[in-house]
This record gives C-alpha cells, sequence and structure tokens, in this order.
C-alpha cells in the first residue's frame, strides 16, 4: 500500500510556527491518506489514524485493546514502554477494567466534585496570597501551576504535600520521552515504594481520604490486592497533578497571547467552562495518547485491522480535524463544538478525573487575571521553555509579572474587608464526614524532601 | 423525544450532568447515569440533550425523536 519511504516515523515533532499547536503532520496525513502506516521507534510499523470520527471509533471499539503486556503492544520510546508496563487498571480491558474503575467512579460524580470547590478555591487563593505576598517576578509554573493541582491530589488522595518534590521530579522522569529505560525504571521504582509506604500508612484505622477509604472498603476486605492498590494510586497521584498543571500554565500563556479572547473570558466570567473546553482542545496537552493494539480483526471506515496491528490514535489529530472544529488553528473561547474535543479520551478509558480538571481550571482562569492584575509574561515567546519532548506538554518554567500595587491593594482589601460572597468563596469547604479540616499546607513546607527539579 | 441511558456503559465523565442537569443526574453510590427525565423534557433543554448525547465518551445515551414532540 505505500512504500518504505513513504512510511512517516512516528511521534512526530511539533513546528516551531506556532507553540500551542500539535505537529501539522496530522493536518497533512489527514487531507491526503487519514488512516496510515507509521514507524515506531523500534522499526515495527502500526496504523495511524488522524480523522476525528475514526479516532473516536477505535478508542470506542472493544477490540482496541490497552493491555499493556500483550507481545504485541506498540510502544513509542524506551520509557513508554517502561511505564505503560505497570499494571495500573488502566493498562486494562473490560470487564475487568471497568469492575476496577467503578470502585473509583462515585468520588468522581459532579456533586462530589462541587462539593470540594470550596476548598479548591482557598488553595487557590492561598497561592495567590504567597506570589502576592512575596511581589513579582515569579515562575507561575512552581509557584501556581504546579502547586494548585499537586495540592488539590494530595487532599483528595491523603497523601503529604510535604513530599511534592519528591514525586513531581519522579514522575518528570517517567513521563520525559528522552528519558531511557533504565532512568524510568529507577524513577518508577522510587515512586512505587513511595507510594506503597502511603498506601500502608492507611490500614488498621478508618480513613476518610480516597486512598484511605479505597483501603478500607476494597485492600483490607480482600478484594484488591495491596500490589493493585499501589499501582492504582500511583497512577491517581500522577493522574492527578501533571496533566492539570500544565493546562494551567500554557492555558495561561495561550490567553496571555490571545489579549482578545482573554478579554471576553474577563468581560463575562459565565463564558469561563465553555473557555476550559476550549483550552483543553486548542491545546491538547497529551503528545502521546492514545495508543491501542487490535485483539481482533476489525473494519474502520473500510480499512481493515488485523488482530495483532498495532493502533495509533493521536487525540492531538482528532481535535484539530476542521471536519468537526472549523478553523481549527483559531482560539475561540466560545467555539460551539470544542466539547468534542478527546483531550480525556473517548470510550472506555475516559479520563477520570475529568470533573476534577474542568473544576480547577475554571476556578484558575476565572480568578488569575484579577488576583493578579496586570499579569505578564517576563520573556517573549520564543524563549518560554516548553516541554517538546514530555509525554504531557506543557511549560518547564515561565516567569510572570503583575501590577504589585493594584495586587497587592486588592488582596489587603480582601482581607480587611471580605464581602459576604468573597468570605464564603474562599473559606475553606467544610470537611466530608468525619474528615478533620485538613488546612492548606504552609509554603514553607515546599521542598521538605524534596530533590530539585529537572 | 425519549431519552435512553445504559448505566452499565457509564464512565461518569459527567459531561451529561454539565451539559443538561435538568435531565441526567448520577447514582451516588456507582456515580453513573440516572434520568431526571425521560420523555420530552422542555424544548428549551432539548438541545443540550442532544449535546450530551453526541459528547458522552461512552456513548451511553440514546434519544429518539418523536415528531409529534419534536
Amino acid at each position: 500500500m505505500t512504500t518504505e519511504e513513504t512510511v512517516p516515523s512516528y511521534p512526530f515533532t511539533r513546528d516551531d510556527a506556532c507553540p500551542f499547536a500539535p505537529p501539522t503532520a496530522y493536518q497533512r496525513l489527514r487531507d491526503s491518506r487519514p488512516i496510515t502506516r507509521v514507524r515506531l521507534y523500534d522499526g515495527r510499523e502500526a496504523w495511524m489514524f488522524t480523522r476525528h470520527e475514526d479516532i473516536r471509533a477505535v478508542l470506542a471499539h472493544p477490540a482496541a485493546s490497552a493491555e499493556t503486556l500483550a507481545e504485541d503492544f506498540p510502544f513509542l520510546n524506551p520509557a513508554d514502554r517502561v511505564s505503560k508496563r505497570a499494571q495500573s487498571f488502566q493498562r486494562w480491558d473490560d470487564p475487568r477494567h471497568a469492575e476496577r474503575r467503578r470502585k473509583l467512579m462515585p468520588y468522581f460524580t459532579i456533586k462530589r466534585i462541587e462539593e470540594m470547590r470550596p476548598r479548591v478555591r482557598g488553595m487557590i487563593d492561598h497561592y495567590y496570597r504567597q506570589m502576592i505576598d512575596a511581589g513579582p517576578p515569579a515562575d507561575l509554573v512552581q509557584q501556581l501551576a504546579l502547586a494548585v493541582p499537586s495540592t488539590v491530589a494530595c487532599d483528595l488522595l491523603g497523601v503529604d504535600y510535604a513530599d511534592h518534590g519528591f514525586f513531581e521530579t519522579r514522575f518528570a522522569v517517567r513521563l520525559n520521552r528522552t528519558s531511557t529505560a533504565e532512568q524510568a525504571r529507577a524513577a518508577n521504582a522510587e515512586l512505587v515504594e513511595y507510594v506503597d509506604r502511603v498506601v500502608r500508612s492507611k490500614y488498621g484505622k478508618r480513613n476518610s481520604d480516597l486512598l484511605g477509604r479505597f483501603v478500607n472498603d476494597h485492600v483490607e476486605t480482600g478484594e484488591v490486592s495491596h500490589e493493585d492498590a499501589v499501582i492504582d494510586a500511583n497512577l491517581l497521584l500522577l493522574a492527578g497533578h501533571e496533566t492539570t498543571a500544565n493546562m494551567i500554565a500554557l492555558g495561561t500563556l495561550a490567553l496571555l497571547e490571545h489579549p482578545d479572547q482573554l478579554a471576553r473570558i474577563q468581560q463575562d466570567k459565565s463564558l469561563v467552562p465553555q473557555a476550559v473546553e476550549e483550552l483543553l482542545r486548542y491545546l491538547t496537552i497529551s503528545q502521546s495518547m492514545g495508543v491501542r493494539l487490535a485483539k481482533d480483526d476489525f473494519e474502520v471506515s473500510g480499512c481493515p485491522i488485523r488482530a495483532g496491528d498495532g493502533l495509533i490514535v493521536p487525540v492531538a489529530a482528532a481535535n484539530y480535524d476542521d471536519e468537526v472544529f472549523p478553523s481549527p488553528h483559531t482560539l475561540d473561547l466560545s467555539r460551539p463544538e470544542a466539547r468534542r474535543h478527546l483531550t480525556f479520551g473517548f470510550g472506555p478509558h475516559g479520563c477520570l478525573g475529568q470533573p476534577l480538571a474542568r473544576m480547577e481550571l475554571a476556578e484558575v482562569f476565572s480568578t488569575i487575571f484579577d488576583r493578579l492584575p496586570g499579569l505578564r509574561a517576563d520573556i517573549p515567546l520564543d524563549r518560554v521553555d516548553f516541554k517538546r519532548e514530555a509525554v504531557f506538554y506543557g511549560l518547564r518554567s515561565l516567569p510572570v509579572s503583575w501590577d504589585d500595587e493594584a495586587a497587592r491593594r486588592l488582596a489587603e482589601k480582601d482581607r480587611e474587608n471580605p464581602s459576604a460572597e468573597r468570605s464564603r468563596l474562599t473559606r475553606p469547604a467544610p470537611a466530608s464526614p468525619g474528615q478533620p479540616g485538613r488546612p492548606v499546607p504552609p509554603a514553607d513546607q515546599q521542598g521538605k524532601g524534596s530533590d530539585e527539579r529537572r | 423525544m425519549k431519552i435512553t441511558v445504559e448505566p452499565a456503559k457509564c464512565v461518569a465523565s459527567g459531561m451529561c450532568v454539565l451539559v443538561a442537569d435538568s435531565v441526567f443526574d448520577q447514582d451516588d453510590a456507582t456515580g453513573t447515569v440516572r434520568l431526571r427525565v425521560d420523555t420530552d423534557p422542555p424544548p428549551e433543554v432539548r438541545e443540550n440533550v442532544r449535546e450530551a448525547a453526541r459528547v458522552c465518551p461512552a456513548m451511553a445515551i440514546s434519544i429518539s425523536e418523536d415528531v409529534r414532540s419534536a
């Protein structure tokens, strides 16, 4: 069908023209041969799909397997091979995948997430105050983008935020495409050892945090093994902070680069949830999702797929399919079809934490430009440190400044004379039943037990 | 308009509740989809119900449009 020379190597590299857009190679292929063969790093070939419709069809197909222990499963690089072999339920197929996932689903209903909202607001507010008290400049990534979701994930799961430096740096190694298999293995081993200790600390007492309750309800009852619980906890911790962190950093930069769009949400905050969907589409931080293995023969848009074929289904390609998203390169915060993005995946493996991510992102994007008036990047776009080689695209750092006087004045007014609304919004939520109110971790805990970030 | 949901397929993305919370709900114990209304929701929410079906990542929502009530 295609000759040796025309089989492109995957993953593609991003273009320099627009730092927010996925590789334009997706678009070229979609226009010429939307289902094509690609060559992976280890020399093997796989099918790649670039149309929204086909990507949805593959991700939802029962014959598209996520089981990474299968001999033929396609991997994208040596680190990918190591980290995806960790057998969390994410790497299982239904029905055993669904059975495990269902034990976690009740924690992520819209109602549960809404109950968390005031508490999350309090956490975000804490980091704004820290930034304002210290004054500009600041690194938006470390001081807000990573700190917020990391704090939220620790609070939800029952992990000590004091350890954030430790787990953030290890996850960064695991998620770097250029990490060697050995580096990924070592980082993963340290994470497993750490999470093993966290899970062990939940035994023998009634817990109110997610991991603790999971242990009480499913591990202590003998339903789920300790080893499985550790691997799943590892996944939840990773998924709970790294993804949203990249969206906050990259989303803030994208809004600063599109002042006309930023002005729209500043004028009408009710637009924020829709804006979040468009930012999720436009930025598609996952650079290597999704990958599957055909475990039976099936057909996609007339193309016969054989059992054993590797299937590359890049959600970034789907999110820029102009049949679904006209002018996909335009950031349009009121784009009517924005919700059709596949950033959280599609089918049985769709992101479990998506309601939480949506809530955190809406809270940040509806407040950051008010609390830090005049927020701006201190460096031009071409000097920004993008994570081009990471599984999740984002920024390594972003030096920012804001109007110091105005921010302090606002913060002071807020402290002295909190309106009923404001104080209601920023007070930490009442703890869930049986949970002693846990305060937002103080700033001076940052760095304890942590290594330097890469 | 007749709405049908399949809780057994539901992955609890919450999209249906975010798009049309007068029609869709989630079971507290299982996190899976539950209907508040299964027939002829108010005309002003019908487009949102269609949107919920379109964006459901589990394809767990089906709608049959009735000519009389459309």
